[in-house]
């Protein structure tokens, strides 16, 4: 990504000169406050908004030289949630990732089917295969549309708060889940609002404010009493918790 | 039990449903106020492909082929075309209660064909009238969403909506200033439907139409799947929603407004058969829109032939299709307990 801006038509801007790179396997958690622009961020890297300025670049190549089409077999986008209207089972919605290898006038072929079985092996939801994704709670929507985004077979992810409508198991479980998924060799942009879980995650941190990433590096490095106090305004502890075996980052009473 | 029934309808869906078409039109041709016996149909249908005595009348003979067959072949490409149309636009709008007028074609068709009848024009110039004008509705109602900057599924929506209300306001106006013993119950007749005047040639003339924008819709089954997980979802896998979307609406107009030309303006079977269709076998596109035409085909068949057995004169369709439709819509959701309403 590099010096990468995007406003509004109205003049808006959400963020405005991004640099950052992002290798084969990694994760990067972005942080920031409410309205700090990490959706917008995703969608732009998604190709779903376009840049007002400055570029994101694939293996060297332009996104603005690749369609759709082409985006979509390089980035795989998981929204923060989604509203089923009709009654599709998980296999059929899983099946769906595999729209930007099928032609427009195409059907899914046994090569399709047989790589979205293997991605809900994958993620461990064979049960539910034949299940309608209607009738199935947020965490397993959730992990089918992990499913989906592992049969689209993209280079990276991008994961708008995956977290953030699961329950405290379910929210730990993604996390390993995600972990898994760059061991893979999937590389991995989430945006999150618990700085705590990126001690689960090992991975880069990048804190957006602003419109800025104001700075990126190592968790041990970001996640700091100070920078949280600069992202979120208020006062935390980082300290490493022996029984966990693990840092942990807590807020503090505020008053 | 129940569930192995289901099952079994989901393999065989297409084959058994077919059938069950072909045997509604053999009973259609059988059905009516002229008594012919069933063998003596069969006799007359052989007779065609066989040098064969039938011992029918001229009359029968006239009657299979002349009366009721262009009028059972109207029926199924009228029903089944709204009810792929319906099935399309449900999928594309992400919404179960959305009909193929909601882009206001009915409404336009209807002018244009009140409009027609008004300047005392009949016939084919009346038909080309009312799909003129059921285009123009919805080249005006995409016009509006082009104003809009970043033209989400639901202004389509809304625009459909004014443009109908538009447009039915002009139907108002033509009745009202119709003469009251001449041009207005030619204008109420058109407007409730009926395919009882309808000739060979009008087939001939939107046959094609229905059909290759029928397939059109029938190719795009899987894209129409992805559609209907939402814009942003779609384009996420690498759709171009904008120029997917404009073929479906393209499709679904040019089908809604020849049906309309054929029968006039028939609600219900656009709405009601793709959810038959989807309790039958699921919601994928790949099965649901060739299940919806069979069924809506099925539908307006069954519909036309109570529509001209059971008074006297005949019962404008659009009628029936409301009057049989609501009830048993009903039943369905009630039954069923429809999950995606």
């Amino acid at each position: 990504m590099r010096d990468a801006s995007f406003s509004y038509p109205d003049h808006k801007v959400i963020f405005d000169g991004l640099s950052f790179s992002l290798e084969k396997g990694e994760i990067l958690c972005i942080l920031g406050a409410n309205g700090a622009g990490k959706s917008t961020l995703l969608n732009s890297i998604g190709g779903l908004f376009q840049l007002s300025k400055g570029d994101i670049l694939f293996d060297g190549q332009s996104i603005r030289s690749l369609g759709q089409l082409e985006i979509a077999k390089r980035v795989g986008y998981v929204p923060q949630s989604h509203l089923p209207t009709f009654p599709y089972s998980v296999f059929e919605f899983v099946l769906m990732g595999r729209t930007p290898y099928i032609g427009t006038f195409s059907s899914p072929s046994d090569h399709d089917r047989a790589i979205a079985e293997e991605a809900i092996e994958t993620i461990g939801i064979a049960h539910l295969k034949h299940k309608p994704y209607t009738e199935i709670s947020g965490g397993e929507m959730q992990l089918a549309m992990f499913a989906r985004v592992v049969a689209q077979q993209p280079e990276l992810l991008l994961l708008d708060e995956p977290t953030s409508h699961l329950d405290f198991g379910n929210q730990i479980r993604t996390l390993e889940l995600i972990g898994n998924l760059s061991q893979k060799g999937f590389s991995v942009i989430i945006t999150s609002h618990f700085p705590d879980h990126s001690f689960l995650l090992s991975n880069k941190i990048g804190i957006l404010k602003d419109g800025r990433i104001i700075d990126i590096g190592s968790v041990d490095e970001m996640i700091t009493e100070e920078n949280m106090k600069k992202i979120y305004g208020i006062d935390v502890r980082v300290a490493y918790f022996e029984q966990a075996g693990r840092k942990i980052c807590v807020p503090l009473r505020q008053n | 039990m129940r569930r192995n029934l289901l099952s079994v309808l989901e393999r065989y869906h297409l084959i058994m449903m077919s059938a069950v078409l072909l045997f509604i039109i053999f009973v259609s041709i059988c059905v009516g106020r002229f008594q012919i016996s069933p063998v003596e149909v069969l006799k007359i249908i052989a007779s065609k492909f066989f040098s064969l005595e039938t011992g029918a009348t001229v009359m029968m003979e006239q009657v299979v082929w002349e009366v009721r067959l262009p009028r059972i072949i109207a029926g199924m490409i009228v029903g089944g075309g709204l009810a792929i149309s319906g099935a399309s636009f449900q999928g594309l709008f992400r919404n179960p209660l959305v009909s193929p007028d909601i882009l206001g074609v009915s409404a336009g068709a209807g002018f244009g064909a009140a409009l027609a009848l008004l300047l005392n024009f009949t016939g084919i110039t009346v038909a080309v009238f009312a799909f003129g004008c059921g285009l123009i509705a919805v080249s005006l109602v995409y016009g509006i969403t082009r104003l809009h900057k970043s033209t989400p599924t639901l202004i389509f929506v809304l625009s459909g909506i004014i443009v109908s209300a538009f447009f039915t306001s002009l139907i108002s106006l033509t009745k009202y200033i119709a003469d009251p013993y001449d041009k207005l119950p030619a204008i109420v007749f058109w407007l409730m439907g009926s395919i009882s005047a309808v000739t060979y040639k009008m087939i001939w003339i939107t046959m094609p139409l229905i059909v290759i924008a029928s397939a059109v819709l029938l190719l795009l089954r899987w894209r129409l799947n992805v559609l209907s997980l939402g814009d942003r979802e779609a384009r996420s896998l690498g759709i171009n929603i904008r120029k997917l979307r404009l073929i479906v609406v393209v499709c679904t107009t040019i089908i809604t407004a020849a049906a309309v030309c054929l029968g006039g303006t028939i609600g219900w079977i656009g709405l009601v058969t793709p959810h038959l269709g989807r309790i039958m076998v699921g919601p994928n596109h790949s099965r649901l829109l060739p299940v919806s035409f069979l069924l809506g085909a099925s539908f307006l068949l069954i519909i036309d032939n109570i529509a001209r057995t059971l008074t006297a004169t005949e019962i404008p369709l659009g009628i029936l299709t409301g009057i049989v439709g609501a009830p048993f819509f009903t039943y369905l959701i009630l039954r069923h307990k429809v999950k995606w309403l």
